[in-house]
């Protein structure tokens, strides 16, 4: 089942074109990483897709809803948390909990307490107090608690500490994830997530420049170290001087070919995007 | 818990303080003037005030409310309960719970602005708009929220400290007045009539506000800085191209009709309650109310 179906979203801010022709298909059970530089329109994609936002080209449907004209049917199916600590400050822990308990059909308060009694997080505290790895802990306890289909993470754990990134994505993949669920998520942190992804999506200058499942990446991308003046034939998506010589990576070329150049590998998600974003900017990066 | 009690008691919570504290500190004022008035009647001095304004303590109470300071009105009833007849006796209590509430009645109107301001407005600014916006609730549903809790639960925190004021200056009266007299006070303040007829003008006021409370939520919905600028700022623009361009007032003339009839809080039932104006001003009310549902559903943080 597809969950999120997306073609040719278009969207600007005065002259800078935000989406232009932007695609994205998720299918349930599925983790897929949105991935693109700072101004890539990531957040702007979520907005459309959480309804957050208006598009002005395209067909959007998500879980079989129009976001914009039908946001609260489709909240009650979709989870999301901002790159910003969006929970309000003035309210108790309390009474966010019991505030979301009566207006989220598929909410479950007890889930939502056990998660917080492995934190040290009180119920009186308000917001305000709590240290912004708290907020994320609180936020996460609350959407972990919500039996949604699809959950969407924008930059989730910009500003904490690595012990709370990890602990971050431990929690979604090890209480949340399941095969009846997506999961969407945006950073910049791309090392941090690359693990658990299914999906991989590649997004610049508004659009998608590169979306595979991750368990492809072996066997359509390959890493050559080679010595730096070797001559390999083929025009490699990226190359870059390394102290042991070259990097470089191609793309749709048989490991046969280049072996004879040097040692193969499978490059990771940080160097495929610097390589396929590097080569969508019309140089190499 | 469901979804409206919910929403509701989530407003309560955000604007609780304002809600309880003002209307107590009100009464708390109320109460200490009007101690001090009978103190003061103790030694002679209000007497004096009353021979001034009415000229002579069995003077018919023809001037309206406001036209009395609250210290000569409380004064009035003190002033010889067993040589009042009934009907002299019930217009002096009238007089003093009218006066009593009036102070109230402003600082509901005065949080009714303040809360329909900052509501829309400060979710944006404090990011709490996305988080608000991920849960199950639509624009039309929280637009709709903000202004039922305004005018239709929030007043009752002001109808609750209204009547505790009137309670409490009918029980000091009570201990003042000559011994005995004390019933003749109870039974002509008619203070059991009060939570209707308090709750009956909640309701007319609630009707007479709706087009400034929907224009107040819409301009904090829609802008991203300075909204009391722009709530008082645009009207204020648009009567003044009326004025100079058109060199007409329909503008000015209409909003002065609809502030008038809430500031002036009339009587129930009264001239104007279902008038050509307040229909007019419902109208102009779901207007706003549906502009504010467009720009809620547009508008993200700032």
């Amino acid at each position: 089942m597809t969950v999120i179906q997306a073609r040719g979203l278009k969207k600007s801010f005065k002259d800078v074109n935000a989406l232009d022709g932007f695609d994205l298909q998720v299918e349930r059970g599925r983790i897929v990483g949105l991935i693109g530089p700072n101004g890539s329109g990531k957040t702007t994609a979520l907005k459309a897709m959480l309804g957050l936002s208006e598009l002005e080209g395209g067909e959007l449907s998500v879980l079989g809803h129009h976001p914009m004209s039908a946001r609260a049917q489709l909240m009650e199916k979709v989870a999301y948390i901002a790159d910003t600590g969006t929970l309000p400050k003035w309210m108790k822990v309390n009474d966010l909990l019991n505030y979301v308990a009566a207006v989220h059909p598929n909410f479950d308060r007890s889930v939502a307490l056990a998660q917080l009694q492995r934190t040290e997080i009180s119920l009186n505290k308000k917001v305000r107090v709590l240290s912004k790895g708290m907020h994320v802990q609180l936020h996460l306890a609350i959407v972990l608690a919500i039996g949604a289909d699809l959950l969407v993470l924008d930059e989730p754990t910009l500003g904490l500490d690595i012990l709370y990134r990890q602990q971050f994505y431990d929690g979604v993949l090890n209480d949340y994830y399941n095969a009846q669920r997506s999961i969407l998520i945006t950073t910049h942190e791309v090392r941090e997530i690359e693990h658990i992804l299914t999906d991989v999506v590649f997004i610049h200058k508004g659009r998608a420049c590169l979306s595979l499942a991750t368990d492809q990446i072996a066997s359509e991308f390959i890493k050559l170290t080679s010595p730096e003046h070797a001559s390999v034939p083929g025009q490699p998506l990226h190359s870059r001087p390394t102290l042991a010589g070259r990097e470089s990576i191609y793309r749709g070329v048989p490991r046969d070919d280049l072996a004879k150049f040097g040692d193969l590998s499978t490059p990771n998600l940080a160097e495929l995007f610097v390589a396929v974003v590097g080569a969508d900017s019309g140089g190499q990066a | 818990m469901n979804k409206w009690t919910g929403l509701l008691r989530r407003e309560w919570l955000e604007h609780r303080s304002a809600l309880t504290w003002g209307p107590a500190v009100v009464l708390g004022l109320v109460l200490l003037v009007g101690l001090i008035t009978l103190l003061a009647n103790d030694h002679g001095e209000i007497a004096i005030n009353i021979e001034q304004s009415y000229s002579g303590d069995r003077a018919p109470i023809e001037a309206p409310p406001g036209d009395l300071g609250l210290m000569e009105m409380i004064a009035a009833v003190t002033v010889d309960v067993a040589g009042s007849t009934d009907e002299e006796l019930e217009q002096k209590l009238a007089l003093v719970q009218t006066g009593l509430a009036q102070p109230f009645h402003w600082l509901f109107k005065l949080l009714v602005f303040l809360v329909l301001l900052s509501s829309l407005y400060d979710e944006r600014k404090d990011a709490s708009v996305l988080f608000w916006k991920s849960l199950p609730v639509s624009d039309t549903q929280t637009v709709a929220s903000k202004l039922i809790f305004v005018l239709g639960v929030a007043p009752l925190m002001t109808i609750a400290a209204i009547l505790i004021a009137q309670c409490l200056s009918l029980m000091l009266l009570t201990i003042y007045v000559e011994e005995g007299m004390g019933s003749r006070i109870w039974v002509a303040s008619q203070f059991w009539q009060q939570p209707f007829q308090l709750v009956l003008t909640y309701i007319q006021l609630g009707i007479w506000m709706l087009p400034l409370a929907t224009w107040t939520l819409l301009i904090s919905s829609a802008v991203n800085r300075m909204p009391a600028l722009y709530v008082f700022g645009l009207p204020w623009l648009l009567v003044m191209f009326e004025t100079i361009l058109l060199g007409t007032s329909y503008l000015a003339a209409a909003i002065s009709t609809q502030l008038k009839g809430w500031l002036a809080l009339s009587s129930v039932g009264g001239p104007g309650f279902f008038s050509g104006q307040l229909l007019g001003g419902v109208a102009l009310a779901v207007l706003f109310f549906y502009v504010t549902v467009f720009f809620r559903r547009r508008n993200n943080e700032i």
